[in-house]
């Protein structure tokens, strides 16, 4: 029966071996910084915050060589955009969700904004539609029109390929020089319509 | 009827004593040892294997064994599940995707990808020139959302110019982000 006793407690720590895999910040970071980076964690952890995006902040800092207090600030300040994105898009949304939700705050959305998102595609991931709206704001489209544009096609169920298409081209038309609200407004026109979701305005008779 | 009663040291005498023993009997094992030579071990574990015996199994450590079982396939079935390798959630079964990495540099003599994937460590995964001055490689990368970017030459980090911006300046660069399909 040693056998069984041994298939029975792989059985049993095999699961949380499987979830206990996280970025490892040993030798990394000088003691004092890790554990303060640990207590991070273990603080968010408790609180129901995916761990792994706080830790891969605090190796992009050693990483760069930024300063522990550098560090130490950036990871305590995911923790909290996480919180917040987990409070707007819900208890039930995904890693990936809250990472970008995170990072769509980082880049001035407000909470608002990615809790209209969440409520245009309920039952979706908007995952994508988060990393787009975070990419539109950082290139310069206000929140307002980038949120406008973002909800609109989320609405039209749009392919993930149309919000790629959506990222490239306005950010090749602000290179090109146009306004970006306008190239944000424009692209996503042309996407709708190409998705036959924006009836054709017929020239007066 | 009345019986006489037994006689207890025959009896002990009887049961103790030696059965008698075949003289041919050493002969038939010394060839039958010889056969199972001449069969080799394979045939031999193989005759193992099909005879039939009793097991006797406790349902919990079975159910267990069985969980244990399907969590082991589940993992190793992890790097077999089809891959697109393009961006973009929920697309695929879940798995490994192989995603290709690309940086156009003339001027780099080394160029690594660093990001969440293999902890920021510049020495995980350098590119390949596989043309001069293109860089290129294939990691395979779990689905979800990942944050990336290129070190050329040890040193300079440099976001890929194609991809999403990953909002989080914090140290000071910027960072690429893309999704792999698959993901919850």
């Amino acid at each position: 029966m040693n056998g069984f006793k041994a298939v029975t407690a792989l059985a049993l720590l095999l699961p949380s071996w499987l979830a206990a895999q996280e970025p490892s910040l040993e030798g990394r970071l000088d003691p004092a910084t890790a554990a303060a980076v640990l207590a991070i964690v273990d603080s968010a952890r408790a609180d129901g915050i995916p761990t792994r995006p706080l830790l891969n902040k605090a190796l992009e800092g050693a990483g760069r060589g930024a300063h522990p207090e550098r560090i130490l600030w950036a990871v305590r300040g995911l923790a909290g955009r996480l919180e917040t994105a987990r409070a707007v898009l819900g208890y039930q949304s995904t890693e990936p969700e809250l990472v970008a939700g995170a990072g769509a705050l980082y880049a001035g959305v407000p909470p608002a904004s990615l809790a209209e998102l969440r409520e245009a595609v309920p039952g979706a991931s908007v995952a994508l539609p988060l990393v787009v709206l975070a990419d539109m704001v950082d290139r310069g489209v206000p929140t307002d029109a980038a949120t406008t544009v973002l909800v609109s096609l989320a609405r039209a169920g749009v392919d993930h390929a149309a919000y790629d298409a959506l990222r490239l081209s306005v950010a090749q038309d602000i290179r090109a020089g146009a306004a970006p609200a306008a190239a944000a407004y424009t692209r996503a026109r042309g996407l709708l319509l190409e998705a036959g979701r924006v009836p054709q305005q017929r020239p007066p008779p | 009827m009345k019986r006489d009663p037994p006689n207890w040291n025959q009896v002990v005498r009887e049961l103790k004593a030696m059965p008698p023993v075949d003289p041919a009997a050493p002969e038939r094992i010394v060839q039958e040892i010889r056969g199972i030579e001449r069969r080799g071990w394979g045939a031999t574990a193989w005759e193992w294997l099909l005879r039939k015996r009793r097991v006797m199994i406790a349902p919990l450590p079975a159910m267990a064994g069985a969980a244990a079982v399907i969590v082991v396939l589940t993992v190793l079935l992890r790097g077999a599940g089809p891959s697109t390798g393009e961006a973009g959630p929920d697309t695929s079964s879940f798995g490994m995707h192989p995603t290709q990495f690309m940086v156009v540099d003339q001027e780099a003599a080394h160029v690594a990808v660093v990001g969440d994937f293999n902890g920021w460590d510049p020495t995980a995964h350098s590119l390949e020139q596989v043309s001069p001055g293109v860089w290129s490689l294939v990691v395979p990368l779990e689905p979800g959302r990942h944050t990336y970017a290129y070190v050329v030459d040890g040193e300079r980090w440099i976001p890929d110019s194609l991809a999403a911006r990953a909002p989080g300046d914090e140290f000071g660069g910027r960072n690429s982000v893309l999704l792999v399909a698959g993901g919850p």
